[in-house]
């Protein structure tokens, strides 16, 4: 008998142990196996021999949670470094922020999803980012709680770009789950040595003039790719232009009724895409890829569609120097380009299970509201905070003259431009809908199906991934 | 103390042996019987999460709802879904890979066990076919992204240099040459592991058999056809049971291969384990389609198992019971 019951507990230690081990990879592969293995995970230890230790564990898991370790989840490093600045300014907090960088923003969201569903969870997030592209998909649900909530007045809020705050609303009852502390409005980057000697333009309004509309936008193309000799083409990648005509549709994908538009604006995004790839006129490079990321330090490019963040990141990290004379650093322009639009973006929300929302709070006030610490922020990262008086002080104090830019103040370009973002075209459906449109574009702009075809398979997809949206 | 014990002579060992088993079957239950109980449960309900307000809709129980969206398409054309394109895809992808991989396996494992060739070197070759095997597939994947590279990979700079082609080739935006980069990545890596598995195969025939074959004149091609096929038939059973079941779930190479991560160009290298994924995972997060989608592929996989259970069944065995059968039947009727 002793023997019977010896074995029976090895053999539950064992399975517990195998389950225990399971808990924290379970979301990585199999469809409905995934869930099931977490949702078992914690009804088995309570029927076998091991179900004495079981509850300890748990009862010491939910005392770290509360009592120390704060989660904050985002897909990359930029958010750590911006927590650097509230930490300094509320260094007890420093010790309980447990940053997790997910890694890649492409799993983002299936990794959050997952996290969400286990309220109870040890590693549950007190606080996540979101990006502009599916952003309203959480703040649009009870999974995030309204700002108030954590302590965040109407006074704080008083010097953000309205844009910022009309996105992270939630559309069922207007209250606001997620502040932002960047502010992301979009120009024409170019290069403006190559725009004196192939077009003969020696200042920015000059360019904007010749880069005004489409059509102009094209035939400067053409001009570009027949001075230089084919050595030169206006754009690295077809896609580059997508966010400027994301950004001028006059609906959103889907609209409140579940009803799934395509807009006129998007069949002249085709249109253009069209254009650039059968007369050769971009390097048709991918974006992201490492053809694309060298472009900034050659003459093969001769401008890019960026935003705030990228102009520093992208266009300035791949100029190929880090000072006047070096690479191409400081032979950059700005003009503001064929349409005004916005580009990413990066908010940051407490969760429904929040464990400390007086701690919520106080990160996203040091971080997106207080002044002061975002006027240092912008100073030292060049970020463009999402702050106006910050900017406002950094401008009148001549902090905006940018060297890369060749003197040019990026302040002065960006601020008009931010004031006036639309965000009304912005839906939850947004990021996967775009990379649906992404692949019927590449389809026919490569001659592969004609536009009506393209748009029905576009369609076809969207039905596809979304069966509660009616596309008609 | 002895009459306790009397009712039980001998002391019984063998229920010891189920403890020992029970941890499987306990972790194969709750890992693969339930989850898979599960997903034909889910197969049949209404479970997805619209993105509007992030709400999760059911499970509700809808019948076969399911197998509608996955069998009919918007048109009313049956089979005409992207649950449909993405099996096709796989099939066409297994088989351009599959087909030359058994052919150089199985002439590999016939070389390497002949006798009278006798390679020398043979060792350091196995190790050099198995190596891509050991390298995982994402390494590869990125290797071959790297090469094809648009429009200064080495393989385009290398094709223009020669004269082959004028111009860069976008290979990662044709269908054909996308999906042949992926055959051809599959068939590298694995047609070394089909090797070894035939050679150790053919190595189990017993040697007096072809001894026997070459004293009696048959020439090489007779032998391997009247010999070394039909004794290595159930290894060549279970190498196509196995790389059809393998080849049917292909996920890595396509999916890490191309730009997107969701079969580019327009679909066309998306495998069926990449179209249930994304169902089940991004965009609506449909669980309830992506069940009846894994349940087709399910169907399908048995399908293709027993169409080559059947081709490879043993006809002479048959044959032979057959005989044997009406021999007994004669004998008991003269009785």
């Amino acid at each position: 008998m002793k023997k019977k019951v010896i074995s029976v507990l090895l053999s539950t230690a064992m399975v517990a142990s195998v389950l225990a081990g399971c808990g924290s990879d379970s979301g990585s592969t199999a469809a409905p196996a995934a869930d099931d293995s977490a949702a078992t995970t914690e009804e088995a230890p309570a029927d076998d021999a091991a179900a004495e230790e079981a509850p300890a564990e748990d009862a010491a898991a939910d005392t770290a949670a509360s009592g120390d370790k704060f989660y904050i989840y985002s897909w990359n490093t930029e958010l750590q470094e911006r927590l650097a600045y509230v930490t300094e300014a509320h260094p007890e907090l420093a010790d309980r922020i447990e940053y997790v960088n997910v890694g890649d923003s492409a799993i983002y969201q299936e990794k959050i999803d997952q996290l969400l569903q286990n309220p109870d969870a040890e590693d549950y997030p007190d606080m996540i980012a979101f990006e502009a592209g599916y952003i309203m998909k959480y703040t649009n649900s009870d999974f995030t709680i309204p700002v108030t909530d954590c302590g965040i007045t109407d006074d704080d809020l008083a010097e953000m770009y309205p844009y910022t705050i009309t996105i992270a609303t939630d559309q069922r009852d207007g209250s606001l789950k997620g502040l932002s502390w960047q502010s992301c409005p979009g120009a024409f980057i170019y290069r403006s040595d190559l725009a004196e000697s192939l077009l003969g333009v020696t200042s920015p309004e000059e360019m904007q003039a010749k880069i005004g509309t489409w059509d102009d936008f094209l035939a400067t193309a053409r001009e570009i790719k027949e001075k230089s000799g084919d050595a030169t083409r206006i754009l690295s990648s077809n896609g580059d232009v997508v966010n400027t005509f994301m950004s001028n549709k006059t609906e959103p994908w889907v609209t409140s009724d579940g009803v799934f538009h395509m807009d006129s604006a998007m069949e002249e995004y085709m249109d253009v895409v069209k254009v650039l790839q059968e007369e050769d006129l971009t390097q048709k490079t991918t974006q992201w890829s490492d053809e694309w990321n060298a472009g900034p330090s050659t003459d093969a490019v001769f401008g890019y569609f960026g935003c705030t963040w990228f102009l520093h990141w992208t266009i300035k990290a791949n100029c190929g120097g880090s000072a006047v004379g070096e690479g191409t650093y400081g032979l950059w322009n700005m003009c503001q380009g064929p349409a005004p639009y916005y580009w990413g973006g990066t908010w940051l929300g407490a969760t429904a299970g929040c464990s400390d929302k007086e701690m919520a709070g106080t990160i996203m006030q040091a971080l997106c509201c207080d002044t002061d610490i975002m006027t240092k922020m912008s100073e030292e990262t060049l970020d463009y905070v999402n702050n106006k008086a910050a900017m406002k002080s950094l401008s009148d104090a001549g902090k905006g003259a940018y060297d890369f830019l060749g003197g040019q103040d990026f302040i002065a370009v960006f601020s008009p431009l931010a004031e006036d973002v639309d965000v009304s075209w912005m839906c939850a459906y947004d990021q996967k809908v775009n990379e649906l449109l992404d692949t019927q574009v590449t389809a026919y702009s490569n001659g592969e199906k004609d536009k009506e075809t393209a748009i029905a398979d576009f369609k076809a997809a969207v039905a596809d991934a979304y069966p509660g949206v009616t596309v008609e | 103390m002895a009459n306790t014990s009397k009712k039980r002579k001998t002391v019984e060992y063998s229920r010891y042996g189920y403890f020992f088993i029970a941890p499987f079957f306990i972790v194969f239950a709750i890992f693969q019987l339930w989850p898979l109980i599960y997903t034909i449960g889910l197969a049949f309900c209404e479970n997805y999460t619209d993105a509007m307000f992030n709400m999760e809709v059911g499970p509700y129980f809808n019948g076969l709802e399911n197998f509608k969206t996955v069998f009919i398409g918007n048109d009313g054309r049956v089979f005409n879904t992207y649950t449909f394109q993405a099996l096709w895809n796989t099939i066409i992808m297994w088989l351009m890979n599959f087909l030359p991989q058994i052919l150089l396996a199985l002439l590999l494992a016939v070389w390497f066990t002949d006798t009278r060739v006798k390679l020398k070197a043979q060792g350091a070759y196995k190790i050099l076919t198995f190596m891509p095997n050991i390298i995982t597939a994402a390494t590869i994947s990125v290797l071959f992204y790297k090469l094809f590279d648009f429009p200064n990979g080495p393989i385009n700079q290398v094709l223009t240099n020669w004269g082959m082609i004028s111009q860069p080739y976008n290979f990662f935006q044709s269908k054909w040459a996308t999906r042949s980069i992926i055959s051809f990545i599959n068939f590298w890596m694995w047609y070394g592991n089909t090797m070894i598995v035939l050679t150790a195969g053919v190595l189990g025939i017993s040697p007096s058999l072809f001894e026997a074959a070459r004293v009696d004149g048959a020439s090489s091609w007779q032998i391997f056809k009247s010999v070394t096929l039909p004794m290595l038939r159930p290894i060549l059973l279970f190498t196509l049971v196995n790389s059809a079941i393998g080849g049917l779930q292909m996920y890595d190479i396509p999916k890490l291969l191309t730009t997107s991560g969701y079969g580019d160009p327009d679909y066309t290298t998306r495998t069926m384990t990449m179209y249930i994924r994304d169902l089940a995972f991004t965009g609506s997060r449909q669980m309830g389609k992506a069940a009846a989608a894994s349940l087709v592929l399910f169907v399908v996989t048995l399908i293709f198992s027993l169409i080559l259970f059947y081709i490879m069944r043993d006809k002479d065995a048959i044959k032979e019971k057959k005989a044997i059968k009406a021999a007994e039947k004669a004998r008991k009727g003269a009785k």
